[in-house]
């Protein structure tokens, strides 16, 4: 009896085993018919936020609304974290699943290297289309320059969340009380930083052990010296730093700071976010990043600041005065989506003037032409409108992945932090190029 | 005792055995393969390049870097661990000694802390403007030993170091105090009888007679320290390249995180890599201090 029984287990077991490992037939054949259907009753969004962020629960209102609006789809929002990538990568082994993504929110440096892989849908002929609250095409609400920074080849894959531009941020209520103006050239730059450094204030907070900031600075200073073209042409190996003296000036600009000390006291062991902190603070007086320091410092940034942004002052000998970047985190739509109707619907909502208020709420900045404004990033359209030339982010040179990380990141952290010279920089710079190429 | 049918027994490992190949075997055989391959993981297509993951490591100074980097955990983190340890396990085991049960609890305690509570602390405490150790520096004088702590390689490295040691010093102090438990007592009584001093004691009796348990906890050390990836993750996200870690510098060259970099191929060279120093180090740790069990 006992025997009988053990075998009776053990089968039952393993049994067990095999159904879980398989797919039942019922959920294969529901997958079967998803792919058949078009205009279906489904919608699955995957987003780059955790749940309880801030612009989580701002997504949860844009799905909402697009319930009330649609009321016979059923949405599915899954908050994936930063590690979406990996997670979608993982996904698109099973890309029949009901609940593949129809549309992922990324920032768009990522997203464009996933476009170029074929993953999503180009949206031109749908931006030809109504909007939903206003009364034109829904590419023209957009701003002009941000639809252009985000675009492949002349094509348009994303749609934009908000719009991000780079710049230094500072304390207008510092500003006043030290008397400071906004610098509008390099020399008055080196001057507000002479004046903050005089009166006690660190000139500029900078973690500078995040290699991924670090070579934003070089980059900045490069664009404005340089054309993308040679930026590009160096960053692929196809032409050595050194033989455009333009990126020495910009690694010298750069040193220029770790050498006049206009950095925090021990720099070079700040960690993400300490600078931010520091310059919340009151600490430190400017910090040159990218404009969702509003955002991300809201809950420290004490009510008595009057935090402001500018951008980097024109240089001496600029081949572009106002090389400016714009970019912002996006939706895309997949290929391998069931539901790409609904997923153009949603985006519309997603992107449409009566959310915008939602947004801004959160001092990010609005995507749209005549869209809110956050205070502090009051200037970020005018900066965005008087740039002679854009590009994405890091000069968009994050698409040539593992050299931006493996080369670009190390040495320009050691530059920063002034531990090689700017002619060490760019010979390094070279010599690793040529050997990561090769 | 009736003796069970080995059918019956092997019908009852199955569903195990089903799990453990479908779950870790297949997975690793296809990390080989990837290994030689270019694949980025959104497309179906893997083109095969042959060894050649494995001869850009060769040349690739970031690996090399963190490759350097974790060998120094392992070495200089196994030392500083396993020396802990052992004193502590001196401490709490001394005849008469109270408090056994406090102090490795106390002791286990931060082990239990998520790695990612414990990176937040940490970065902040090492802070050069605002953290606690230099500022405790400032206050009892020592102003000029206040260095950006995670600021250059080495530094950075030996505070990490540190940091892990007070997680893991717990774990191996539990390992050790157990084996000291199967330990009887009266070999030291015999020992104290004779004249030995704790300290004789603890070296010519207990420390011989906890080697197995050594060798079981430095193998895992070994392991641990290889794959590390938690608190320096937690910590730097794979942004401070000076900083990586195999583990890290892996993760990041898989999945990018901020930076498309989605080189799975070779991604699976650096775990292959791990694999083996795993594989080499225990393996041959085992091998040279290895014995047949001795019974007591």
């Amino acid at each position: 009896m006992k025997k009988r029984f053990a075998m009776f287990l053990a089968v039952v077991m393993a049994a067990g085993v095999l159904a879980g490992c398989g797919s039942s037939p019922s959920s294969a054949a529901a997958s079967g018919d998803a792919t058949q259907t078009t205009g279906t009753d489904k919608l699955v969004i995957w987003t780059y936020m955790n749940e309880g962020e801030p612009m989580a629960t701002w997504e949860q209102s844009v799905v909402d609304l697009y319930t009330e609006e649609y009321p016979d789809v059923d949405v599915e929002i899954v908050f994936c974290g930063r590690e979406i990538a990996s997670q979608f990568q993982t996904k698109l082994n099973d890309k029949e699943a009901d609940d593949f993504p129809d549309i992922i929110i990324l920032n768009n440096g990522v997203l464009m290297a996933l476009a170029q892989e074929g993953v999503f849908v180009p949206l031109d002929d749908a931006l030809t289309t109504p909007a939903f609250d206003q009364d034109m095409a829904w590419g023209d609400t957009f701003i002009a320059n941000l639809m252009e920074s985000m675009k492949i080849d002349g094509v348009q894959y994303f749609i934009p969340e908000s719009m991000y531009t780079h710049g230094f941020f500072y304390d207008a209520a510092q500003f006043r009380e030290l008397g400071l103006s906004v610098p509008q050239t390099w020399d008055e730059l080196i001057a507000v930083c002479d004046t903050l450094k005089a009166n006690g204030i660190a000139p500029v907070a900078l973690d500078g052990s995040l290699d991924l900031y670090n070579e934003w600075w070089f980059i900045r200073f490069a664009e404005r010296l340089t054309t993308m073209e040679n930026l590009h042409a160096a960053a692929q190996g196809q032409m050595k730093f050194a033989d455009d003296p333009a990126f020495l000036q910009a690694a010298e600009y750069v040193a220029t700071f770790s050498e006049n000390g206009y950095f925090q006291d021990g720099v070079a062991g700040s960690v993400f976010p300490a600078a931010q902190a520091l310059f919340t603070q009151g600490e430190a007086g400017l910090l040159f990043c990218g404009a969702w320091i509003p955002t991300e410092m809201a809950s420290q940034t004490p009510p008595e600041m009057e935090m402001k942004m500018f951008p980097l002052p024109e240089l001496p000998g600029s081949v572009s005065a106002r090389h400016e970047e714009i970019w912002s985190n996006a939706a895309a739509v997949t290929v391998d989506g069931k539901n790409q109707e609904n997923a153009i619907n949603f985006l519309k909502i997603f992107s449409s003037m009566g959310v915008q208020e939602g947004i801004t709420e959160l001092k990010n900045p609005s995507p749209l032409v005549g869209g809110p404004t956050v205070p502090e990033l009051d200037q970020a359209e005018s900066i965005v409108s008087n740039a002679t030339s854009i590009s994405g982010n890091y000069g968009d040179l994050q698409q040539y992945g593992d050299w931006f990380v493996n080369v670009l990141g190390p040495l320009s952290t050691q530059l920063i932090n002034g531990n090689i010279s700017a002619q060490e920089f760019i010979t390094q710079l070279d010599t690793d190029t040529a050997a990561f190429y090769q | 005792m009736r003796k069970v049918k080995p059918w019956i027994v092997a019908v009852f490992l199955f569903p195990g055995m089903l799990m453990y190949v479908y779950f870790f075997l297949i997975p690793a055989v296809q990390s080989f393969y990837y290994t030689l391959t270019e694949w980025n993981g959104f497309k179906d297509e893997k083109i095969f390049v042959g060894l050649e993951n494995f001869q850009s490591l060769l040349t690739d100074k970031t690996f090399q870097q963190a490759l350097g980097n974790t060998m120094l955990f392992l070495i200089l983190g196994g030392v500083l661990v396993f020396g802990i340890a052992l004193l502590f396990t001196y401490l709490i085991t001394r005849p008469g000694f109270r408090g056994r049960k406090f102090f490795s609890n106390f002791f286990y305690f931060p082990n239990m802390i998520s790695q990612a509570a414990l990176a937040v602390m940490w970065v902040f405490f090492f802070n050069p403007e605002f953290g606690l150790l230099n500022m405790i520096l400032n206050a009892v004088g020592l102003g000029e030993w206040c260095i950006p702590w995670l600021g250059s390689r080495l530094s950075g490295m030996i505070c990490i170091i540190a940091v892990s040691c007070i997680s893991f010093v717990g774990f191996y102090l539990t390992l050790l105090l157990s084996g000291c438990d199967k330990i009887p007592d009266t070999y030291r009584e015999a020992a104290s009888i004779d004249g030995a001093t704790n300290l004789v004691c603890f070296f010519r009796i207990t420390l011989p007679l906890l080697r197995d348990v050594l060798v079981i906890s430095v193998s895992l050390w070994i392991i641990n320290a290889i794959k590390y990836f938690e608190l320096i993750w937690a910590m730097f996200k794979g942004k401070s390249t000076m900083l990586n870690t195999i583990g890290t510098y892996m993760f990041t060259m898989a999945f990018g995180v901020d930076v498309p970099v989605f080189k799975l191929g070779y991604a699976s060279a650096i775990a292959v890599v791990m694999f083996l120093m795993v594989a080499v180090l225990v393996g041959g740790f085992r091998r040279i201090f290895d014995r047949e069990d001795f019974q007591y």
